[in-house]
């Protein structure tokens, strides 16, 4: 059963109102059934005493005139007392005169009359009444009735007109009850739905209805206020949020803008890399193009030169016929241009076929210590007829690498070519070495000079074609101008690299790097 | 008979033995018997004018003033003998004591409340009842035909029963008031009855 607590207010309202009405009820009920109880003994007594006086004195005139007839008629009138169970008059001394009803035995009734006064035995209320007349006791009346039955008849019949008052009572509490209790529980369960509502709907813009000014108004009061001030603050959240909005939608517009602007950055950049694609393209068609020019043009260019140096030896040589001294010199200059002009051809050819790819390659192992040694045979005079002083130093073990050999040996004549070729006095240093660099093994050969060096602001185009240092030296050192050019471009191929170190006046070193595969 | 059994029981045990004597004693003793019978009789009609005095009221004028004594007369030979001197001895009726005079002629009668008439004066009943017309005075005799020549009580016996036969009329005439308590344990008469 639920228990009194968990009650709807209602319920919990009738059944107080319900309750305390049964409660109050039974207590009047007690109370009067109390009060009955002992009014209805004292009454009885009253009643009996009274019935006593009046029997008494309508039967002293029998009593006195010794007619036990009319006693008797005047007992037995008592009959139409109820609860009358025995009467008895004792004349002067005593002695029984008559008895009522007739069909009591003589020891049901006391042998002897007793003190007047009427009391409650058990059950039976009973008593003497002297029988007066004219202040003279003629005899003693004994009434003896059942109180008992009298009492209990009295108030079962007080009971039963109770019963329905009483539910007349209850049906009457519970029809206020129930209109009273509206009253209260009304307002109340209003609120609670009111609550309700607003928790579901999250409306707070709700108000509850205020019934009247009591606590129930206040509590309303109270809600609503409360409402209020959370409708407030839901307007300003609202207020808040709606600025959020705003400025997230400006964020928003911002990002959206940016976003245009680097795609068109990104499309030019674009629209940038392709022009620079396409004039690159350009520029490396255009440049292919000159190489496949210049490549054609020095074969073409060769011949001739092959012929005016072979004719120019023969004549040299004096198989035509003998030369005066001039000629000779003439010759000579000749034959000294005709090489120049044929090294100058092989150059170009060399870096034009570089240039546009032609250069086929053959890796091949090749030993390092050999090629130096080969190279130095023919340069060593070179720089012996310079009075120069040519070192070669080459570690104990051999260096074997795998590279092309026609290549690496062009590079090396190259770069100990030029050490001779710029260097007046001192010594020229050639060394071979294989070393650890950031974790790869490379091999380098290094070119040092005491020569006159390279100038700081010509080390930068030193490996462009066509730059010898300056002007004036073209004149003193005879070359191209494309070797060192020539050697890069073949250094990388085979995956090499020439770096160099100068201080002007002092010498330079040039150094090859090649790693390993 | 309860009335009887209402004596000492020394008297009983003698009455007992009187009663087996007179059995005994056969006719004899049975008028022996009407003797004692008409004794105790007499007993009771003596109670019976003393307990007239509380069932009938008289007219203020029947007293000379409010202490006088009621006065149980009886009139010619007195039947009662000591007792009715003893039954009203002491007794006090309405702040009245009372007394009992003899009376053996009609004019010896003063002043009187209830008066005995007996049995030796019944040829001069008219004369008296005639004497008493206009005064308060309960008559009473258990002579025959009494209430019809205009006494007021009589006493009957019958079946051993000491009965009242009342005229009505006569007592109304002689100003007396008769509790109806009375009346009920009479019979009551009007002068053409009996």
């Amino acid at each position: 059963m639920k228990t009194f607590r968990d009650m709807p207010i209602r319920r919990k309202l009738m059944l107080s109102i319900l309750s305390t009405s049964v409660v109050v009820m039974l207590l009047m009920l007690g109370t009067f059934f109390t009060y009955e109880f002992f009014a209805l003994r004292l009454g009885t007594v009253r009643q009996l005493s009274t019935l006593g006086e009046i029997t008494a004195d309508n039967a002293t005139a029998a009593l006195a005139f010794q007619n036990q007839q009319d006693a008797d008629e005047i007992l037995h009138g008592l009959k139409a007392q109820r609860y009358l169970v025995a009467a008895a008059i004792y004349d002067q001394s005593g002695q029984l005169f008559s008895r009522y009803p007739k069909t009591l035995k003589t020891k049901d009734l006391p042998s002897a009359p007793g003190d007047p006064g009427y009391r409650y035995g058990e059950s039976h209320l009973a008593g003497f009444q002297p029988m007066m007349q004219k202040d003279r006791r003629l005899g003693t009346l004994y009434l003896e009735m059942d109180g008992g039955a009298a009492l209990r008849d009295r108030l079962l019949g007080l009971f039963k007109i109770a019963l329905p008052v009483m539910a007349l009572i209850l049906l009457v509490a519970y029809l206020l009850a129930h209109a009273l209790e509206k009253q209260i529980s009304r307002p109340i369960l209003a609120l609670a739905e009111t609550a309700k509502d607003i928790t579901e709907r999250q409306d707070f813009s709700a108000r509850a209805e205020k019934h009247g000014r009591d606590e129930i108004g206040q509590l309303t009061d109270g809600l609503n206020e409360m409402l209020a001030g959370i409708q407030q603050r839901e307007s300003a959240l609202d207020g808040a949020n709606d600025a959020l909005r705003v400025e997230n939608a400006e964020r928003k517009r911002g990002e959206q803008a940016l976003q245009i602007a680097m795609d068109d950055l990104e499309r030019k950049v674009t629209e940038r890399t392709a022009e620079l694609r396409s004039a690159k393209e350009q520029a490396e068609s255009s440049d292919r193009l000159k190489s496949e020019f210049l490549a054609n043009m020095s074969h073409e260019l060769r011949t001739p030169m092959n012929a005016i140096i072979g004719f120019t030896g023969t004549l040299m040589m004096k198989l035509p016929g003998p030369l005066t001294q001039a000629q000779e010199k003439q010759l000579s200059t000749v034959q000294s241009s005709a090489r120049h002009l044929l090294s100058l051809i092989n150059d170009l050819l060399d870096v034009a076929k570089i240039e546009s790819g032609k250069v086929e390659l053959k890796f091949e192992p090749v030993s390092c210590t050999s090629i130096i040694e080969e190279m130095a045979a023919v340069l060593r005079p070179l720089a012996e007829k310079k009075g120069l002083e040519f070192q070669i130093q080459l570690p104990t073990e051999d260096i074997v690498i795998l590279t092309d050999r026609r290549a690496l040996n062009q590079i090396i004549i190259n770069l100990a070519n030029n050490a001779i070729k710029f260097t007046e006095v001192g010594r020229i240093i050639i060394a071979a070495a294989r070393r650890q660099k950031s974790g790869d093994t490379v091999t380098e050969l290094s070119f040092s000079d005491t020569g006159c060096g390279i100038q700081p602001e010509d080390q930068n185009r030193l490996f462009q074609a066509f730059s010898q240092l300056d002007s004036s030296s073209t004149r003193r050192y005879e070359g191209t101008g494309l070797g060192l050019h020539l050697s890069q471009k073949l250094a990388e191929l085979l995956g090499a690299r020439i770096t160099f170190h100068s201080e002007f006046g002092k010498g330079s070193t040039f150094t090859l790097t090649i790693r390993e595969a | 008979m309860a009335l009887l059994a209402a004596h000492s029981p020394g008297w009983c045990w003698w009455r007992l033995a009187v009663l087996v004597l007179l059995a005994l004693l056969g006719t004899e003793v049975s008028a022996q018997a009407k003797v004692q019978a008409n004794v105790q009789d007499y007993q009771v009609e003596a109670v019976y004018l003393f307990n007239f005095t509380q069932f009938v009221e008289w007219p203020s004028a029947a007293f000379a003033d409010e202490q006088k004594p009621i006065v149980i007369g009886v009139l010619g030979d007195d039947p009662f003998g000591a007792y009715l001197d003893e039954t009203v001895r002491g007794e006090i009726v309405g702040n009245r004591p009372l007394i009992v005079r003899r009376y053996r002629r009609i004019e010896d009668v003063e002043v009187c409340q209830v008066l005995f008439i007996s049995r030796s004066e019944v040829e001069h009943l008219e004369a008296i009842l005639g004497r008493l017309k206009d005064r308060s005075i309960l008559t009473v005799s258990d002579a025959d035909g009494f209430t019809q020549r205009g006494g007021i009580v009589r006493f009957v016996t019958q079946n051993d029963h000491v009965k009242l036969r009342i005229n009505v009329e006569a007592a109304k005439a002689a100003g007396l008031t008769i509790s109806s308590k009375l009346l009920r344990v009479a019979d009551t008469v009007s002068a053409e009855m009996d």
